[in-house]
């Protein structure tokens, strides 16, 4: 068996080709796909990691972006501890569906979930339709991290799984120790420390 | 000489001297035949050496002339070599030659009999042969030569394109006729004359229409189908399912012939032109479906229903909140769609490998791999995978509904029977769950079985368990709870009784469903394992992370469970047994050796106590299945043991006090030993410890139990056993406090 200290599951969602499928691949097994078909249903990674000494675990997702295979991703959603929205820096339409797509993960997901927007694909910079600050202050409006990526240049890939591990270790972590915390706490108790005076 | 004495000496020395050398001479005449000897030796030697210098030089001479023997013998072989490889590639030209003369002559001959099979013999042998090679050499040889391979060349260039044309022609004649025969017989013949792909990409078209035509009829029949007609519920299904077996019948049918005609490495062509039909119907069949069974009105609703639950909105209203249970034959009918794809999809699968399998020499395994992914990719993401696919997105919605929509229904219709711990919900719901997770497996789709475990994992977390958590949350009544709340709550005793039994029920409930959870994760991983044993590893553990999700729905009723037994411990245990240790603190401990005889017949407190204690085990312990059972007895004793030391700490003893409490103590763990399983002295141990310090005879006792060998693993802090020391009314507090511990 393999030993972590904590599982993460992280599901990726966005508009169809916009690099989803890409950015796991190359984060996963260090390549970009050459041809690389639409997902239908849902892709499933395993990529280990440390971080600050903490071993780490995490489960990837990957979703098809086509509007008629989404229904299967919503099942996802609940269990989910990180949630990647990808649009593409060069395409217009997959930036404005995201505020369709936050509404849709409202409904399902809690606050404690970790929300990254990335905006895909920085590498065509002849193509680019949205400017980095238009992607950045979206994000900021919405409580969100930002992050400009390129799977095909392997630019900031590592960096958005670095980034929400890190958010989620120690949002992990806290409630790890208030956790011993409590039993501690609790144990006193028991030993009825408060009836005994000291001497 | 000068004298007599010098003669004399002289003649001395003279002497010696002929001494001397007589003794030389004898010695040499000694030597001399040993010398002899040795002089003889030689000289015989010295003959011996010339004659080996002959025969060395005679050796060298014959060495000289094997090896001129030698290099002439593999020189000729070596001509010998050269000149039978002339004779082999002569051989081969004058074969082919001749196979290029009998291909000409054959050709002509052929196409003039109309034996067409011969004839494209020739041209395929013709196609097979080293053109350019036979060409370069005749450049070096006779202008007649070159002649005669250029006309050849040129008459079987001439017959390729002649007998091409002929055998497309027939082929479209045979068509028109429909005379299969003959088209099979032409369709052989094509990938002879460099015409593979054109005589695949005919023939499909044949079957594609064929298929056609069949699956019209089929569909016609469909479209008429009566609602009384046994298979209406599943006529879809049984459509696409003929569909398939037409498919796979041609596939099989052909491949061998393929094979046989065409080589390896054919048939991905061929399933593709097949499938291209094979999609067009079954999302004809799809489409109608959809149609017929209004499945999108269906799922309008739902959406609108889940909006409606998700935030209501008094206006609106469902005049025809349509019966789940009218999904019940829909669901049904869209797994076995599903799984007879998946079944053809795994068919035409298996031909395509199988038959990638036969090439032989493999460029690499690479080029095999990216074969095969080529071939994976085609299959998954083909028009008909892609419906299914959708299908089974809409699918999963649908079943989602059916599933919390009846949970819904049996958390209403919740009721408890008697003679049974848990009530009906329990019971209810897991079979709901489970039915819903077997009919997902029955669709053999990996995303809509992981979708479902999804769903059960939510509506198991979500509505179940908050159902159970608002029972718990209204606390267990009992007259020891002052919370106004709950008293306005339940006023009359009736009620009252009723929501303890709610209470206890929902105890069980939670622990029960713990149990069923762990039993479905087992019985399905089981299941997984066996049904998906084609699938891929990494479907496999996609699978498996979904079902083992269940694990936290286990690991949140069993924080629930706690929760309610906090509760329970609040509300009444710990009140209960906090009024009856207060008993003790009432009473008298400075006894004499004379009173506490007494006490022997007329018990002061701990019958008493440890009655109270049964009559409260036995009230619920009817009401708890088993391992709550163990919960509440455990708990039950460790307040006991928490809330007695409370109230010992807020008397005074003598030592006499101090033997009764450890009487008492004593009496109190056997009493609980024979109530529960697990040993109950760790949970008293300090009350024991606690009994030995107060019933010590001076104060020099404790160290027998100290830092002594017989010394026992205190549970006590040095400071809590001064304080304990201190309640003893005949020790001194200044030697308590000096005690070295
Ligand atoms: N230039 C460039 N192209 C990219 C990059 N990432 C992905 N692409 C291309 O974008 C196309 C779609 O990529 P996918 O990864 O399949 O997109 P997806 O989001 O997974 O799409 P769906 O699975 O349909 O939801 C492919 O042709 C990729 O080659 C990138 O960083 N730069
Ligand atoms: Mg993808």
């Amino acid at each position: 068996m393999d030993d972590y200290k904590f599982l993460f599951k992280v599901v990726l969602i966005g508009e169809a080709g916009v690099g989803k499928t890409c950015l796991v691949r190359r984060f996963c097994q260090g390549v970009f796909p050459i041809g690389q078909a639409a997902t239908i249903g849902v892709d499933f990674l395993i990529k280990n990691l440390e971080i600050n000494g903490d071993k780490i675990k995490l489960q990837i997702w990957d979703t098809a972006g086509q509007e008629r295979f989404r229904t299967i991703t919503q099942s996802y959603y609940r269990s989910a501890n990180a949630i990647i929205i990808v649009y593409d820096v060069s395409n217009q339409p997959s930036f404005d569906r995201l505020p369709e797509w936050l509404r849709e993960l409202k409904q399902h997901i809690n606050e404690k979930v970790v929300v990254i927007l990335v905006g895909n694909k920085c590498d065509l910079t002849e193509g680019r339709e949205i400017p980095y600050h238009i992607g950045e202050s979206f994000a900021q409006r919405h409580n969100m991290k930002f992050i400009e990526t390129s799977a095909k240049e392997s630019a900031n890939v590592e960096q958005i799984f670095q980034e929400l591990s890190t958010t989620l270790l120690k949002q992990a972590n806290q409630i790890f120790e208030t956790n011993r915390k409590d039993t501690k706490t609790l144990k006193n108790d028991i030993q009825s420390n408060k009836i005994y005076n000291c001497c | 000489m000068d004298s007599i004495d010098d003669l004399k000496k002289e003649y001395d020395s003279l002497f010696e001297r002929e001494k001397k050398v007589d003794e030389e001479l004898q010695h040499l005449l000694n030597n001399q035949s040993i010398n002899e000897n040795k002089f003889h030796s030689i000289k015989s030697v010295c003959q011996s050496i010339q004659l080996i210098f002959k025969d060395s030089q005679n050796l060298s001479n014959m060495i000289n002339f094997t090896s001129n023997l030698a290099d002439n013998v593999s020189n000729k072989v070596r001509q010998l070599d050269v000149a039978k490889g002339r004779v082999s590639s002569c051989i081969k030209r004058v074969t082919d030659i001749l196979d290029l003369k009998a291909c000409t002559d054959g050709v002509t001959e052929a196409l003039n009999e109309e034996d067409y099979e011969t004839a494209a013999n020739h041209i395929h042998k013709y196609l097979s042969l080293d053109k350019d090679s036979l060409r370069l050499k005749s450049v070096t040889t006779d202008l007649a030569e070159k002649n005669f391979l250029d006309q050849s060349f040129n008459l079987l260039q001439e017959s390729k394109n002649k007998l091409q044309a002929i055998v497309n022609d027939k082929y479209d004649q045979a068509l028109k006729a429909n005379d299969v025969p003959q088209m099979e017989r032409f369709f052989k013949i094509f990938p002879l004359i460099g015409l593979a792909e054109s005589g695949i990409e005919k023939f499909s078209n044949y079957l594609c229409a064929q298929i056609n035509q069949s699956a019209d009829k089929n569909f016609n029949v469909l479209i008429v189908t009566d609602r009384s007609d046994e298979r209406w519920s599943v006529m879809f299904a049984d459509s696409l399912i003929l569909l398939f077996e037409r498919v796979a019948r041609v596939i099989e049918a052909y491949q061998p012939v393929i094979e046989a005609s065409y080589g390896y490495g054919k048939i991905f062509l061929f399933v593709k032109n097949i499938q291209k039909e094979c999609d067009k119907q079954s999302v004809r069949i799809l489409n109608k479906f959809k149609e017929a069974r209004q499945l999108n009105n269906i799922l309008r609703n739902i959406q609108l229903m889940s909006n409606f639950n998700r935030n209501p909105n008094p206006g609106q209203k469902f005049e025809d909140k349509f019966d789940p249970r009218d999904l019940d034959e829909l669901l049904t009918e869209i797994t076995l769609i599903s799984a007879r794809s998946e079944l053809y999809k795994n068919f035409i699968t298996k031909s395509i490998m199988t038959d990638l399998n036969g090439i032989q020499n493999q460029n690499t395994a690479e080029s095999l791999k990216t074969k095969i992914n080529q071939v994976n990719s085609f299959i998954n993401s083909c028009d008909l995978q892609c419906a299914i696919q959708e299908l089974i997105g809409q699918y999963s919605l649908l079943e989602n509904f059916f599933m919390t929509e009846n949970i819904n229904k049996a958390i209403q219709m919740d009721t408890i029977t008697k003679d049974s711990l848990t009530s009906s919900v329990v019971d209810d719901v897991f079979f709901i769950i489970k039915k819903c997770i077997k009919r997902s497996l029955v669709s053999d789709n990996v995303d809509g079985c992981c979708a479902m475990f999804n769903n059960c994992s939510t509506v198991l977390e979500s509505i179940y368990k908050d159902h159970f958590y608002s029972k718990l949350k209204l606390g267990y009544p009992s007259g020891f709870d002052l919370t106004q709340a709950i008293k306005s709550r339940f006023q009359n005793s009736e009620q009252i009784e009723k929501q303890k039994v709610y209470f206890l029920v929902t105890l069980n409930n939670i622990e029960k469903s713990i149990e069923c959870v762990t039993m479905i994760k087992k019985s399905f991983e089981d299941y997984i394992s066996k049904l998906f044993n084609q699938e891929t590893q990494s479907s496999k553990d996609k699978l498996n992370t979904c079902l083992n999700d269940l694990n936290s729905v286990g690991n949140r009723l069993k924080e629930l469970l706690e929760y309610g037994f906090n509760q329970l411990n609040s509300n009444e245990i710990r009140p209960r047994i906090k009024q009856w240790c207060e008993q003790y603190s009432v009473l008298n401990h400075k006894i004499t050796e004379d009173e506490f005889n007494q006490n022997d017949s007329n018990d002061p407190f701990i019958q008493n106590f440890v009655k109270n204690l049964d009559q409260m085990l036995n009230s619920l312990k009817d009401s708890l299945s088993e391992k709550n059972k163990e919960t509440f007895t455990s708990l039950l004793a460790s307040e006991t043991a928490i809330l007695l030391e409370k109230s010992i700490l807020k008397c005074s003893f003598s030592k006499y006090g101090g033997v009764q409490l450890d009487k008492e103590i004593r009496f109190l763990i056997n009493y609980l030993t024979s109530q529960t399983s697990w040993s109950t002295r760790e949970k008293f141990a300090r009350l024991s410890q606690i009994s030995i310090l107060l019933s010590l005879e001076n104060l020099n006792e404790l160290f027998e139990y100290w830092n002594s060998p017989l010394a026992i693993t205190w549970r006590l802090t040095p400071n809590e056993i001064r304080q304990l020391l201190l309640l003893r009314s005949d020790f001194k507090a200044e030697e308590v406090r000096n005690l070295k511990l």
